[in-house]
C-alpha cells in the first residue's frame, strides 16, 4: 500500500468516525419548543446574546458548540437545563442548521 | 367547573400510570424489524391489538350512512381535495397507516404483527415513518430505544400524521399544525404547553383504542362527535346575551377568531398546472408555490374562517358521482341550514382547487401520482390517469380536463384566550365578518 492510499484510508476512517458522532436520538420537535423557551429570551434580535437561529451555524458547528463550548456560555442556562432538554435543543438546531436538508430561520 | 376538575384529575391519573410503566425492564431487543417490536408488544397486549384492528386507524374504512345510503367509507375510498385518492398510491399514503407493509390489495388486515404500535406510543420523538415504503419506519430509527420508551400518546404522536397530511405542515386542516406540538396559550388555551397542556385524548376521549371525533370527509355521519359541552356548561358565560347565542352559534365561532396561527395552511391546490416545465405566472414561492409534480398551491397564515350552518353531519363527493364541470363541486360540505334547529353557525376552512376529471363520463379521475409510473415521476397525465383508473376500476373515456372543487374543513382547534374572542361588532357591525344573506337571514339579525 502506498502512502497515498494509506492517507486516503485514514481520511475515510476519520471522516466516517466524525460523521458518526453527529447528534442523534434527540427529539427535534420538542427541541424547537425548548429553544424558544430557554434560549430566545436572550437570543432574539436586539437581545443581550444577539440573534441566534438554527441557520446561524452549520450542523457540525452546532454539535461542536454543544460538545465543547457550552460550558463557557455566560450565565447558568446550560448548567440549569437538564441534559435531555439540551440534547433535544441540539437536535433541533442540528436538523435545521444552515447546511441541513431543511434549514429553518425561525425558532 | 366540576366537570373540568374531573377531566383534569383523570388526565393526571392516566399520565401518572403511563409514566410509571417503565418498559425497559422487559423490552430488550435488538429487533430485526419493526414487526418484531410488535411481536414483543403482543406478548402482553394481544387484546389491545384486537380492539385496535377494528378501528379506522387500521381499517381506513367504516360502515356508515353517507349521502342517504349505507356504505363503507374511509380513507380507503374517499376523495379529497389534496392528493385526491389513495387507491393506486398506497405505498406513499401508507406512511400514515398505523401498520406495516400496506402496498397493495394483498395486505393482510388480520395480521396482528403488522400493527404499528410505535407511531402512537413512541415517547422519544425519534420514530419516523417513510413516505416511500408502505408505512415501515425509516432505517435510522433505533427500534430498541423507541420500544423501551413507549407510553401514552402525546400531541406530537398525533400531529406526526394529522398535522402533516396533504403535502406538508398544516396543509389540510388549517387548525392542526406542528405548532400544536408545544403551543403557547396564544395559539391554543387548552393545549398551552406551559399551562393546561391538554393532550389530544383529553377531549378526544379514547377507550380500547377507539378515539372519538369526526372528520367531515371520512365520518360524514358525524359518528362519535365530540363537543365543548363535555367539559363546559351549555350556558358558560356570565352575560345572558352571550348565553342566548349558544343555541344557534357554535362555541368555536367566537372563540377561534383565526386559524393557521404560526404555520401557513394550504388554501388552494390547482392540479392543472402540474407537469409543466415552466412555472405559470404569479408564483412567489411563499404564498403561491409551484412544483412540476404537484402544480400550483396557495398557502396562507392567520386566516379568518368562513361560516356556515352545521348540524354535525356532512355531504361528500363519492367516487363515480357525476359533476357539472362549469360549477364548483364540493368534495365535503356541512349539512344544516337556518331552519334546521339542530344546526349552529360553525367556522370552516374552505380549501379550493382544480382536479382532473373525465370529460365524457363527467366524474373525477382517481389519478395515479406516486411511484415510478406515477405523475410525480413521469409528469405524464395521459399515462398516470390511465393507470389510476385501471386500479380503481372506474371506466375511463380517454379524455380528461380540469374542473373546480372546494372542500370544507371544520375549525375546532386553536381556541384563543378569551380576551381575543369575537365581540358583538365583529359579526354584527357594519364591517362584520358574517355573510348574513348567505346564512339565510334577511338582514343583520341585530337590527330587528
Ligand atoms: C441569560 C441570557 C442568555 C440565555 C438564556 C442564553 N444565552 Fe446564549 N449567549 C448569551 C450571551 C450574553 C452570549 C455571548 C454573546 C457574545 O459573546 O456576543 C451568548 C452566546 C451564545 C452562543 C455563541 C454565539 C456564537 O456566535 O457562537 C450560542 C451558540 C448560544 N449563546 C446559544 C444559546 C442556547 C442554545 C441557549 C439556550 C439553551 C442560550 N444560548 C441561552 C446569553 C444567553
Amino acid at each position: 500500500m502506498t502512502w497515498k492510499k494509506l492517507l486516503l484510508l485514514g481520511l475515510i476512517v476519520v471522516f466516517t468516525a466524525s460523521s458518526a458522532l453527529a447528534i442523534e436520538g434527540g427529539n427535534q420537535r420538542k427541541g424547537k419548543h425548548l429553544f424558544k423557551k430557554n434560549c430566545k429570551s436572550c437570543h432574539s434580535a436586539g437581545g443581550e446574546g444577539g440573534e441566534i437561529t438554527p441557520m446561524s451555524k452549520t450542523m457540525s458547528q452546532w454539535d461542536r458548540f454543544f460538545e465543547k463550548q457550552a460550558d463557557k456560555h455566560p450565565g447558568d442556562v446550560f448548567k440549569n437545563t437538564p441534559e435531555k432538554d439540551l440534547k433535544d435543543i441540539n437536535q433541533f438546531l442540528f436538523d435545521k442548521a444552515a447546511d441541513s436538508p431543511s434549514p429553518e430561520t425561525c425558532g | 367547573m366540576k366537570k373540568i376538575l374531573i377531566v383534569l384529575m383523570t388526565a393526571l391519573l392516566c399520565s401518572v400510570t403511563a409514566y410509571a410503566m417503565d418498559h425497559s425492564e422487559f423490552i430488550t431487543g435488538p429487533f430485526e424489524d419493526a414487526s418484531a417490536v410488535t411481536k414483543a408488544c403482543l406478548e402482553c397486549h394481544e387484546e389491545q391489538a384486537d380492539s385496535f384492528m377494528t378501528t379506522p386507524h387500521w381499517t381506513w374504512t367504516r360502515k356508515q350512512s353517507v349521502n342517504g345510503k349505507e356504505m363503507e367509507l374511509g380513507k380507503i375510498n374517499a376523495f379529497n381535495n389534496f392528493c385526491t385518492t389513495t387507491s393506486s398510491n398506497r405505498v406513499h399514503c401508507s406512511e400514515c397507516h398505523a401498520g406495516y407493509g400496506w402496498a397493495d390489495e394483498s395486505f393482510d388486515f388480520t395480521d396482528k404483527t403488522k400493527v404499528d404500535c410505535l407511531v402512537c406510543h413512541d415517547t422519544t420523538g425519534t420514530y419516523h415513518k417513510d413516505g416511500d415504503n408502505s408505512g415501515w419506519p425509516k432505517e435510522h430509527v433505533k427500534l430498541d430505544e423507541v420500544a423501551q420508551n413507549v407510553g401514552m400518546p402525546v400531541r406530537q404522536n398525533c400531529t406526526s400524521c394529522h398535522a402533516l397530511g396533504g403535502g406538508g405542515n398544516n396543509a389540510k386542516h388549517g387548525d392542526i399544525g406542528l405548532v400544536l406540538d408545544y403551543p403557547d396559550r396564544s395559539v391554543d388555551v387548552h393545549m398551552d404547553a406551559d399551562g393546561n397542556d391538554f393532550q389530544c385524548q383529553t377531549c378526544h376521549v379514547t377507550e380500547n383504542h377507539k378515539i372519538t371525533g369526526a372528520n367531515m370527509a371520512t365520518s360524514p355521519d358525524g359518528y362519535n362527535l365530540i363537543s365543548c359541552e363535555q367539559c363546559h356548561d351549555a350556558e358558560p358565560h356570565s352575560e345572558s346575551v352571550l348565553n342566548s347565542h349558544t343555541r344557534r352559534v357554535a362555541c368555536q365561532t367566537c372563540h377561534i377568531p383565526v386559524y393557521a396561527k404560526e404555520d401557513a395552511t394550504q388554501m388552494d391546490w390547482d392540479w392543472s398546472t402540474a407537469g409543466r416545465e415552466e412555472p405559470p405566472e404569479g408564483i412567489d414561492g411563499k404564498v403561491v408555490r409551484f412544483k412540476r409534480s404537484t402544480g400550483t398551491q396557495t398557502w396562507k397564515t392567520n386566516m379568518v374562517p368562513s361560516y356556515a350552518w352545521f348540524n354535525g353531519k356532512s355531504g361528500v363527493y363519492l367516487m363515480g358521482d357525476k359533476i357539472d364541470p362549469s360549477t364548483v363541486t364540493k368534495m365535503a360540505y356541512p349539512l344544516g341550514n337556518i331552519s334546521d334547529k339542530t344546526a349552529k353557525i360553525h367556522p370552516f376552512k374552505i380549501h379550493t382547487g382544480k382536479q382532473v376529471y373525465d370529460t365524457k363520463n363527467l366524474y373525477f379521475i382517481t389519478n395515479h401520482i406516486y411511484g415510478e409510473d406515477g405523475l410525480w415521476t413521469t409528469y405524464d397525465w395521459e399515462r398516470s390517469v390511465k393507470i389510476g383508473m385501471e386500479t380503481s376500476k372506474l371506466p375511463y373515456s380517454g379524455e380528461f380536463g380540469f374542473a373546480p372543487t372546494e372542500m370544507y374543513w371544520r375549525i375546532d382547534h386553536m381556541v384563543a384566550p378569551k380576551e381575543q374572542a369575537l365581540g358583538c361588532l365583529d359579526c354584527h357591525g357594519d364591517e362584520g365578518r358574517m355573510d348574513w344573506a348567505a346564512l339565510g337571514y334577511a338582514k343583520n339579525p341585530l337590527n330587528r
